[in-house]
């Protein structure tokens, strides 16, 4: 990853000021032109490398408080059109395919957010109806150790 | 929380255009003055509802390797691994979650720079979690977070 860049985004991976001209700041503090840092940042998201600039939420503070990871053993043919599926759901936040290791036999993971572990479940119950799949696990979070960005 | 608030929560989730003044640009999205909301954002980071406003990264696209690990660990052990396991920057993500059948109870998220390096992250916690422990590497990502409403 080209040096610049990697400087940069280590400088705002904990957020930007909230400041008229944030980006002003930044450059500052890393001696790299407002301008510069502006262009690098839009060629990123080009490039596909920042997905967006967005407000990370404290969810259970915003009383979206149940967070279920529910996993699905779907069949290998089925995961193209499976995972898309799972996608649409607005409440659906994250869908990855993962492999089945060991005695772990589940390969969809999908996020589900709500504002209680019930309304959780009944769109679970929406998504196994739509892909007609019913072997799947949820698994509540009970407790959270940790959530940041990833560390670049 | 008030109406505004909640307004100023979904745009920002949506996005900030990286320009100058990127909060002028939102202010005119929604309706109010750039001072205001800047004192809004303030406030909602300041009362712990956002947690920051910065790039959301494709740790894919930036070449860095990522998993989902799960340990089984027994109950009266959970607080101390998992404290253990935050130790590591790597780790972005990490929580308890329990479901009847499944022995795996404390997940986490990690993601390196490369292969290497996650694997010799992977190697040093199994040197200290003697706990069974399986690493599910992200295969394909069909969407990766999040817009909800507030």
């Amino acid at each position: 990853m080209d040096p610049v860049d990697l400087e940069i985004l280590k400088c705002i991976q904990d957020g930007i000021p909230i400041v008229k001209r944030p980006f002003f700041e930044v450059a500052k503090s890393i001696g790299i032109d407002e301008k510069e840092i502006i262009a690098r940042l839009n060629r990123l998201i080009d490039e596909g490398k920042i997905r967006r600039f967005a407000a990370s939420l404290a969810h259970r503070k915003v009383g979206i408080d149940a967070n279920a990871m529910c996993v699905w053993d779907v069949p290998d043919e089925r995961i193209e059109e499976v995972g898309s599926i799972c996608a649409s759901f607005p409440e659906v936040t994250h869908c990855y395919e993962r492999p089945r290791v060991d005695d772990w036999q589940y390969n969809l993971f999908t996020m589900v957010h709500g504002r209680t572990k019930e309304e959780c479940e009944k769109i679970v119950q929406r998504i196994a109806s739509r892909i007609k799949i019913d072997n799947y696990i949820i698994l509540f979070s009970e407790k959270e150790y940790k959530k940041t960005g990833v560390r670049l | 929380m008030n109406e505004i608030q909640k307004r100023i929560l979904n745009e920002l989730q949506v996005g900030l255009p990286v320009v100058e003044r990127p909060f002028f640009e939102l202010s005119k999205r929604l309706g109010v003055d750039e001072d205001t909301l800047i004192q809004e954002i303030k406030l909602l980071l300041e009362e712990g509802y956002i947690r920051r406003i910065g790039p959301i990264i494709d740790t894919n696209k930036l070449g860095m390797v990522g998993a989902l690990v799960a340990i089984a660990v027994p109950d009266d052990r959970v607080d101390q691994v998992a404290a253990f396991i935050n130790r590591f920057d790597e780790v972005s993500h990490n929580y308890l979650r329990v479901a009847d059948g499944i022995p795996y109870n404390l997940w986490f998220t990690i993601s390196a720079k490369s292969q290497n390096e996650l694997d010799r992250i992977l190697d040093k916690i199994r040197e200290n979690v003697n706990h069974p422990m399986i690493t599910l590497p992200t295969r394909r990502i069909f969407k990766i977070g999040v817009e909800f409403r507030v």
